[in-house]
């Protein structure tokens, strides 16, 4: 996304977290559409189940938005529709248009906070 | 390989020799838990849901695909008492989503949890138990918030392999 906002979030869960965000962003958009952006293939949401996601995706508010994107690139007209999720090993960034959007705060939070809970909740083993 | 070895395998293969110490006597825990999985399946298959049954195979998938949900229903299964909770367990890690929860205990005298998971589909399952054995289901369940909603979502291991 040209001129989006890089929102990292540093964490031991990059796999956790990022099924998560899917989860926090579908309570805003019921109707989100999943791409993986490194192929471009859509990703069915439903019962993610045992896939794996990729390391990079794209979550539109839905297919009309994930069109315009396609047709238009970003605008004020599908400003704050789409989210950039990039996986790491130790890092989620999600990247948003406009950070201080109600939105984009609620879902990045949620994330950082699971990321929380997720690390005092957990013990480390030897392997 | 039988079973029981295909167990062996997976539980050692996800570091936990812990829980076969733990059980006593320990050259029969992973029989235990085997037979512990054999009764998921029955469990499933009475609630009519026999076809999301997790089976070996799966399991053994999950280890490359997701690890971390791998690692959270071996966990759920050599923790949590009934086959219940186990498969509540399993259905988050599935993709339910949790809808309800109810906890209610009374010292030295009652313990209920009941909780009710919603399907992207729309369905809805409820699983309770009586057994306090079974509270460790509530430790995997981790909080966060939406603005000010709140939010607990998925089914986690509790233990990691250090990096």
């Amino acid at each position: 996304m040209i001129g989006g906002s890089d929102q990292i979030i540093n964490t031991s869960f990059p796999a956790e977290i990022a099924e998560h965000l899917l989860r926090i962003i579908r309570m805003e958009w019921s109707e989100m559409v999943l791409e993986n952006a490194e192929t471009g293939d859509d990703i069915e949401f439903l019962f993610l189940g045992f896939q794996s996601l990729p390391r990079e995706l794209f979550v539109y508010e839905n297919a009309r938005m994930k069109q315009h994107w396609d047709e238009e690139g970003a605008c004020e007209v599908n400003a704050n529709k789409m989210f950039h999720i990039i996986l790491k090993d130790q890092q989620v960034t999600v990247v948003v248009d406009d950070p201080s959007a109600a939105i984009n705060q609620n879902v990045v939070n949620a994330a950082v906070q699971l990321s929380k809970d997720l690390s005092l909740g957990r013990q480390e083993f030897a392997a | 390989m039988t079973e029981t070895m295909e167990m062996e395998k997976l539980l050692k293969a996800r570091g936990f020799e812990w829980a076969i110490r733990a059980y006593s006597p320990s050259d029969k825990a992973v029989a235990h838990y085997t037979e512990k999985f054999s009764e998921i399946e029955k469990f499933m298959v009475d609630r009519g849901i026999g076809n999301s049954a997790p089976t070996l195979d799966d399991l053994a998938s999950l280890q490359d695909s997701n690890p971390f949900k791998l690692d959270a229903f071996l966990e759920a299964l050599v923790s949590l008492r009934s086959s219940e909770m186990i498969v509540g367990a399993w259905r988050m890690i599935q993709g339910m989503q949790l809808q309800s929860l109810e906890l209610t205990y009374e010292s030295a005298a009652s313990f209920a949890l009941k909780v009710s998971l919603n399907s992207p589909y729309g369905e809805t399952e409820v699983y309770s138990t009586n057994d306090i054995d079974d509270m460790n289901f509530v430790r995997h369940l981790m909080k966060s918030k939406s603005g000010d909603r709140p939010i607990i979502n998925g089914f986690f291991a509790l233990r990691r392999p250090k990096p």
